[in-house]
């Protein structure tokens, strides 16, 4: 058997509020091998979130460890856990996340600042990135002169330009209709097989969640059931 | 460098689209650097004429009791007993000690209708021997026994009609302007000179005159002249070091402006940093969902606190930008003089604002720090959200 890609275990995670501590998540434990598209799926207030955000870096558990592609980053610090982000990690959100002053074209590269890349090669790379999307000829629009689909489209852009190994989503389609979920969709699935992207994506969408191969059920903190569907 | 330099451009960007309250720090930071900069320049102009007017070798004697130059009356007779007394400066065996006559005279302002008052003073030639910073610097001097007077080039610059060869009508007698003399920027720059019998004459004051300036052998020779002149029972006339004399007239003054600049200044500094805090704070919090993007993209709290710190410095010196124009429009090459804070004593101090390299650099430094310490705190309190909220907005 190989070492999976994501291997969380025994995490324990909870939020202080009200004068006292709401556990979310307790000794969880979770494997993703390389390569895998998951849906994470669960009533709201599960803590499908609070799973994402720490596998992606933006929180530390209390408890347990997070090991993805061999490094456990619950022992990185600030510094190196914000550039391990960069390095490994493409984040496509809900509301997409833009930056509303920048262009199509200035989000994608965004990242590409953490590189070491020329400005010819990041131009370069965002133009590739953004063809992938098919958004070529709304490079030099702003956020707010795109569909929220197309919005999500670049995102998506900005989340594979560094051509990192693992994509995480939350809710990914939550604020798209049929059709622009659907578009969203496809490009992830692409991305996953065309691209080799590792994709942990969080949704509510039955739908969206069709397009996974491994699907968890989160409740209360707790996985409830997997399935795993053939890769189609 | 590069991404901070990213995040820069970025966050003005962000600033411009949503300015808000954020503006309120370039107005803040403008306000303090109008404010700090004129006090600055106030009290250096006033420093530097003071430093440039009052010599400690030479002594004013004026009526014993009197404390200005304007309450005069001395008798003809003392001023031949003092040219004879030990301890003053000698050329070809005289004392060198000039006799004069002050009056004040009052006439148009250049840029505005207004009339001011400026000394006019009665010279003799010694009047030059005792002061050698004094030189004509274009036309000549007066001819004595003439109705003509030089100005000195503040007051030329300051008041109407005093070109050289033009007339001017002072107190009912019209006078050709001969030259105008400099005094290496002291205050007799603001006066008017004419020849010191036919102005004495003119008064009515035939048998008197206003003052004697003395040059001493040496600064160390005024406390026993001073001696041997109280200790002479003829004189009827007390002493003042010059340069005290001129420190005591706007010593008052000077350290009012200074005391008060102060006091404005931390006020001002309090109020200014108080909404520069605030105005960066409501910036920041407008950018929440960006800041946390760009953190969970991988960029780090250090180049994200120093983009924000470097957007205060540019906004804080657009604003003291801002300010110097406007300061600088308004005030400099302004000559102002104390002649109305001071009539009663008659004398005047003047000054010049100048917008030197220095107070720039004052106005660059206070405006800087001011807008990077405003930022610091809610910069800070940005960068230390937690993440996954603040991408929510
Ligand atoms: N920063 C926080 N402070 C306090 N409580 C929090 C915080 N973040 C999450 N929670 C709580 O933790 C629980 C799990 O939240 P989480 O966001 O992981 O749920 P979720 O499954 O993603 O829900 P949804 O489907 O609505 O997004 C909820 O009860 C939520 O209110
Ligand atoms: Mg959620």
């Amino acid at each position: 058997m190989t070492t999976p890609f994501i291997r969380c275990e025994n995490i324990t995670h909870g939020y202080f509020r009200g004068g006292h501590q709401l556990e979310v998540l307790s000794s969880l434990t979770l494997s993703v091998e390389s390569g895998d598209f998951v849906a994470l799926m669960g009533p709201s207030g599960s803590g499908k979130s609070t799973l994402l955000n720490l596998i992606a870096g933006l929180e530390k558990p209390h408890a347990g460890d997070i090991t993805i592609g061999g490094i456990d980053i619950t022992s990185l610090d600030e510094q190196t856990l914000a550039a391990w982000r960069a390095a490994t990690l493409g984040f496509v959100f809900q509301f997409y996340n833009l930056i509303p002053v920048l262009t199509a074209h200035d989000n994608v590269a965004l990242p590409l600042m953490l590189t070491p890349l020329s400005r010819k090669e990041r131009n370069q790379r965002a133009a590739a990135a953004l063809e992938i999307v098919d958004l070529t000829d709304r490079a030099k629009h702003k956020p707010t002169e795109l569909s929220g689909g197309q919005q999500q489209r670049v995102a998506i852009a900005r989340a594979l330009v560094t051509d990192p190994r693992l994509l995480v989503c939350d809710e990914p389609t939550g604020d798209l209709d049929r059709a622009s979920a659907t578009e969203t969709l496809q490009l992830l699935k692409m991305l996953n097989t065309d691209f080799d992207k590792t994709i942990f994506m969080v949704t509510h969408d039955p739908e969206a969640a069709s397009y996974a191969h491994t699907v968890w059920h989160m409740d209360k903190g707790n996985l409830r059931d997997r399935q795993k569907r053939a890769v189609a | 460098m590069k991404e901070v330099s990213s995040l820069l451009l970025m966050f003005l960007k962000l600033f411009l689209a949503r300015p808000g309250s954020g503006v309120i720090i370039v107005f803040g930071v403008a306000g303090l650097t109008a404010i700090v900069t004129s006090l600055f320049a106030v009290s250096t102009a006033f420093e530097g004429a003071l430093a440039s007017t009052g010599q400690p070798d030479r002594a004013l004697l004026l009526r014993a009791g009197s404390t200005s130059e304007i309450n005069g009356n001395v008798a003809l007779n003392q001023y031949e007993i003092v040219r004879d007394m030990a301890g003053l400066l000698r050329l070809q065996d005289k004392g060198v000690a000039s006799r004069e006559t002050y009056v004040t005279a009052n006439l148009r302002m250049k840029n505005s209708s207004k009339e001011a008052t400026l000394p006019l003073r009665g010279v003799e030639a010694a009047a030059f021997t005792v002061r050698p910073e004094v030189s004509i610097v274009s036309g000549a001097t007066f001819d004595a026994g003439k109705y003509e007077l030089i100005a000195g080039v503040k007051a030329a610059q300051t008041f109407a009609g005093l070109e050289v060869g033009q007339t001017i009508r002072i107190r009912g007698q019209e006078y050709l302007v001969r030259g105008h003399f400099s005094a290496e920027g002291g205050a007799n720059e603001t006066e008017l000179w004419m020849d010191e019998r036919l102005l004495a004459a003119t008064l009515g004051r035939g048998e008197t005159f206003s003052s004697i300036i003395v040059r001493l052998e040496s600064a160390r020779e005024f406390e026993s002249f001073q001696a041997q002149l109280a200790a002479d029972r003829r004189l009827t006339l007390s002493a003042y070091r010059e340069s005290s004399f001129y420190e005591d007239l706007a010593g008052p003054t000077t350290s009012m402006i200074q005391t008060l600049g102060l006091l404005v200044g931390i006020i001002m500094s309090i109020g200014a940093l108080a909404a520069g805090v605030n105005s960066m704070q409501a910036a920041l919090e407008s950018r929440t969902r960006e800041i946390a993007t760009l953190r969970a993209l991988g960029f780090g709290r250090v180049p994200v606190l120093t983009a924000v710190l470097a957007e205060c410095a540019v906004l804080s010196l657009i604003g003291a930008g801002a300010a110097l124009v406007g300061v600088f429009v308004l005030l400099d090459g302004q000559t102002l003089s104390t002649v109305a804070a001071s009539t009663t004593s008659g004398t005047q101090v003047a000054f010049e604002f100048d917008i030197t390299g220095e107070s720039l650099a004052i106005a660059g430094l206070t405006a800087l720090s001011l807008g990077v310490l405003g930022g610091l705190m809610p910069g800070i309190a940005a960068i230390r959200r937690p993440i996954p909220q603040a991408l929510r907005g």
